[in-house]
């Protein structure tokens, strides 16, 4: 029981970070129909810049922080003007090569720069590990508290400003027709830059959450996270932010207990059950099945 | 459908001698075994590429597990040429060419029996869950072999008779091609194609979308698994890493610079796109900034299409000039 | 006349682009002897392969001052094999068939060597692989290798936790993806059951992972003496670390994949792990290997530069012996290598082309360290 307990907690956090990250791949896609594949590559991007900041530039955490944030947030901008605006038009397949390219010109691009080389950097410890017993067997950190906290914070402001603020209504109505938002005189090219910075925000933000979890950075480190929030988004249902969030939560509870139960071949188990799951709800677990209009 | 066109005839009249002239340079020792060798990683390249534009240029339906059928064509004809036939240097010719053709074939029938399973539930998804679930496939193949031991588990399926040479690249290449293209070009392909168009006026034209789809994603996973078990005998390595959905999408990024639904469009792709990192290996570290870097100049501003046009005009002009010299 | 049609233009393209190669071929250097070197110059463990290079080069450098090798200057030629395969393999047939090398030194990873290794075999070049891969050598003149393998500093490390640590029981944890880390686990499990521990549980990750938490868990719940996890130490820096937020208490005990000027001593501090060689032996060619090489590189060697070293060595050694540059020639004079006195002590080759006397060392982070052969 305790150990399930455990485990749960592990779940949670790590379902948190995937979370965060999904939530930046399902707005894009939610706001013009792409996979931004190079999304994972901003967590490395925010991940190297707070550690610069902090390293070289003796920056405190917090403003690392906010300074990773924000280059990913014009990351994300910068991604979109310059890789996905002229293709708009085109077939949807042509963005998406883009945005690999994109990828791994990133990475690549990443290794290049002596301040960041091939090698691994350790993050510093900026938190010291602390433990504490919630019962006699069950440990929880207070990185994993801070991470599980951090990120449920941010999702409630990403809530607040979808519902509650006239630009993530504006966001709401181009997601659901662009043109019909044009007509009613939404800068439909503003908006879809905001959606493209808000996911760079919380991609930056889960970078710092995994770099002071797991304070290992490598110009390759955004793929295999942003691999499984993308699978988490869709699991979510692409496009639905509350899809997204739940998706994140419940392929790393899943995952974790996976792991736990047979981890020689946990990962494939975590692709049997989306697929089982997308088997019976085709459009996700929130995606609303779209009807087809002839 | 006529198969004696002029057009036809150069085709084949081309191919045949680029094979020869390929395998008499390399015979006569002008052409080194590291240069037919990329041919032939570019020949299998192609059949891989041209398969998955069967599924995702002509039918439309985007599928990013590809790699994952390539591994099952690897690893099970490499089990059924070294396990099985137990085919050794010293096997005499006339029985090891054609137990090489059955494991390919055996191989590449695998794969598309997992594509028929697999496509059955999943095909019904579409867009980007397809990819997932296609994706979510390719990792499962990936951790399946990863945990089988008797195939070599992750130190990888070793010691794999190299049987793979440039003739049956070739021979297999263009026969594959061949066998894809008449598909599409056939009433068959054309039902793919209406699916891709618009799923649902097909299915109201009487079209079986299910059973073409289904059919078009067997098909090219036989091909692929096919070029899995040439690949894996000319290494005579398969190893799971080989097979991760990065393959799949290096596949896929070859089949959108070659253009969708291009059949010689993927062939060139898939080639040029394996020599080029060859080319660029003197760059060392940049190459891998280089290459990203060329693709999105070719998807963004679309220079073949240009490239065409100007070589049209050059070709134009030239003959212009070489018919006013002639005189009239 | 009609247009030639653009189908010409693929066998065109093709012949064109492989034309392109074959002009690089020919006008050999006669009075230079190249060896050959492929390594993972880029990609996820690239320091690795800068060390392999470095190494190399200054083997290679110190022959050349001593008058180079039947009076000729030796280069060397490095490919990258990005810790592919395929790449590898490519790598290596241009460095026999483009570059005309007599030898390679390398590859590493394993799995690149099991690639490379039979083409070197095909085409009668002699190579000495820095792989640990059991299967990479037997059945195979030509291929070579300048390091023990994973089965033997599975055992070394299994005896050392039963006898000299006392230890009773073990949990193990590695990456399932990594055939290296596996094949260490799988002696190591081996042989601390044989001589009585008990092996509470084995996990396993997949390769990329970062969250290690949940097999920790399982592993902290069964209490086990000592926890072995084998992986690079990349992936060692942050198990330990997780492990000890998840409050394991076990002796950590690894292998020479952490043996690196990046392993997180903080976190490690007082784990063992197996190596090549220990940078406190008094041997002397060992000193004068560290010596030199810290001294040109302003770092201290790891494992891959020491094999890399031993393995220009050997390969050198043999181009001396055999007074000549013909593939069988240095083949033969490379199997009958006797006690070859190199940096990680001395080699000799059975006849799977394995060194048999080569000493593992036991170096416990940070601390003061052990020499066991």
């Amino acid at each position: 029981m305790e150990q399930l307990l455990s485990q749960l907690i592990n779940g949670i956090q790590v379902g948190t970070i995937y979370a965060l990250i999904a939530l930046g791949y399902t707005m894009v896609y939610g706001i013009i129909k792409l996979i931004n594949f190079a999304h994972g590559d901003l967590i490395m991007i925010g991940s190297y810049v707070a550690y610069l900041s902090i390293v070289y530039l003796a920056v405190p955490f917090p403003v690392a922080s906010l300074l990773a944030m924000l280059v990913c947030g014009l990351g994300g901008v910068l991604m979109d003007r310059i890789a996905y605006k002229p293709l708009r038009n085109q077939p949807r397949l042509y963005a998406l090569v883009t945005a690999m390219g994109v990828s791994l010109f990133l990475e690549n691009g990443a290794r290049t720069l002596p301040f960041i080389g091939p090698g691994f950097r350790r993050f510093p410890d900026v938190i010291t590990t602390q433990n504490y017993a919630v019962t006699p067997n069950v440990v929880v950190t207070n990185i994993q508290v801070f991470n599980i906290v951090v990120a449920v914070v941010l999702m409630a402001i990403l809530q607040y400003v979808i519902k509650r603020t006239k630009i993530g209504m504006a966001m709401r109505a181009v997601s659901q027709d662009s043109d019909a938002a044009r007509l009613m005189g939404i800068n439909v090219d503003f908006v879809i830059a905001v959606t493209f910075a808000i996911g760079g925000i919380l991609a930056g933000a889960a970078g710092i959450l995994m770099s002071v979890a797991y304070p290992r950075l490598s110009p390759y480190m955004g793929i295999v996270p942003g691999l499984k929030a993308f699978v988490a988004a869709v699991f979510g249902g692409i496009g639905n932010i509350p899809g997204a969030m739940v998706g994140g939560l419940i392929m790393g509870i899943v995952e974790t207990f996976a792991t736990a139960a047979y981890s020689q071949v946990a990962e494939g188990i975590f692709f049997v059950v989306l697929i089982a799951v997308l088997l019976f709800r085709p459009t996700g677990l929130l995606g609303e099945p779209t009807a087809e209009k002839v | 459908m006529q198969f004696l066109t002029r057009k036809n005839g150069i085709y084949t009249i081309a191919t045949l001698l680029t094979y020869a002239l390929l395998q008499g340079l390399n015979s006569a020792g002008l052409l080194s075994n590291y240069v037919l060798f990329i041919v032939m990683v570019g020949l299998t390249n192609a059949i891989l590429t041209v398969s998955l534009n069967v599924i995702t240029g002509f039918t439309g339906q985007f599928s990013l597990g590809h790699a994952g059928f390539m591994a099952i064509g690897a690893y099970v004809s490499a089990m059924f040429s070294k396990l099985i036939f137990d085919i050794g240097p010293a096997t005499p010719f006339a029985m090891r060419e054609p137990t090489f053709l059955a494991s390919l074939l055996a191989g590449a029938l695998a794969a598309a029996l997992a594509a028929y399973l697999i496509g059955i539930p999943t095909l019904r998804l579409k867009g980007d869950y397809l990819a997932i679930a296609t994706l979510g496939f390719n990792q499962v193949v990936i951790v399946l072999f990863n945990n089988l031991d008797f195939v070599g588990g992750p130190r990888g399926f070793t010691a794999i008779p190299k049987l793979t040479n440039f003739t049956w690249v070739t021979l297999l290449t263009v026969g594959s091609v061949l066998v894809m293209r008449n598909f599409v070009w056939s009433i068959y392909g054309s039902q793919c194609v209406a699916i891709r168009e618009d799923e649902v006026a097909a299915e109201s034209l009487g079209v079986n979308t299910a059973r073409y789809k289904n059919l078009a994603f067997t098909l090219a996973s036989f091909f692929a698994g096919l070029a899995g078990g040439l690949l894996a005998h000319l290494l005579q390595l398969a190893h799971p890493s080989q097979f991760t959905f990065l393959k799949s999408i290096d596949i896929l990024l070859m089949l959108v610079v070659g253009g969708m639904a291009s059949i010689p469009g993927s062939i060139i792709a898939a080639i040029a796109l394996t020599i080029l990192p060859e080319v660029l290996r003197f760059s060392q570290d940049l190459r891998l900034v280089i290459y990203p870097v060329i693709l999105i100049i070719f998807v963004l501003y679309n220079p073949l299409p240009r490239i065409k046009h100007i070589t049209d005009q050059v070709w134009r002009r030239a003959r212009t000039a070489l018919a006013d010299g002639n005189g009239r | 006349m009609h247009r030639i049609p653009r189908v010409v233009s693929i066998p065109v393209l093709i012949a064109f682009l492989a034309s392109a190669f074959f002009t690089s071929c020919g006008g050999q250097e006669a009075q230079e002897i190249k060896i050959g070197s492929v390594a993972p110059l880029t990609g996820p463990i690239s320091t690795y392969g800068q060390s392999h290079k470095n190494a190399v080069d200054l083997a290679v450098e110190q022959v050349n001052e001593q008058g180079g090798l039947l009076g000729r200057t030796v280069v060397v030629i490095h490919e990258d094999s990005q810790g592919d395969p395929l790449i590898g393999a490519n790598a290596t047939q241009k460095l026999i068939e483009q570059d005309h090398v007599v030898a390679i030194v390398g590859p590493i990873p394993s799995k690149v060597g099991m690639a490379a290794a039979p083409i070197a075999e095909e085409a009668e070049i002699p190579i000495v692989v820095t792989g640990t891969n059991p299967d990479i050598t037997p059945g195979k003149d030509f291929v070579f290798r300048s390091c023990w393998t994973d089965d033997f500093q599975g055992l070394v490390m299994a005896k050392f936790a039963y006898e000299e640590l006392g230890a009773t029981s073990a949990a193990i944890l590695y990456d399932l993806g990594n055939d290296y880390a596996k094949s260490v686990s799988e002696i190591f499990a081996e042989t601390f059951e044989e001589l009585g521990g008990m092996i509470t549980t084995i996990e396993t990750h997949p390769t990329d992972a970062i969250d290690f938490r949940a097999q920790l868990t399982n592993i902290k719940a069964t209490s086990p003496d000592v926890f072995f996890f084998p992986d690079f130490y990349n992936d060692a820096n942050l198990i330990g670390r997780q492990a000890r937020e998840v409050g394991l208490e076990a002796q950590f005990l690894g292998a020479d994949g952490w043996d690196s000027p990046d392993l997180d001593l903080a976190t490690l501090d007082g784990a063992y792990y197996t190596s090549h060689f220990s940078k406190e032996d008094p041997r002397a060619e060992t000193r004068a290997f560290v010596e030199a090489y810290t001294e040109k590189y302003g770092a201290e060697p790891d494992l891959l530069a020491i094999m890399g070293y031993d393995a220009a060595l050997t390969a050198l050694d043999a181009i001396r012996r055999a007074e000549s540059t013909d593939g069988e020639a240095i083949r033969a004079a490379m199997a009958a290598t006797s006690n070859l006195a190199a940096a990680q002590g001395d080699i000799s080759f059975n006849e799977n082309g394995d060194p048999t006397t080569l000493p593992a060392a036991i170096c416990r982070s940070r601390m003061a360290l052990l020499s066991t052969s």
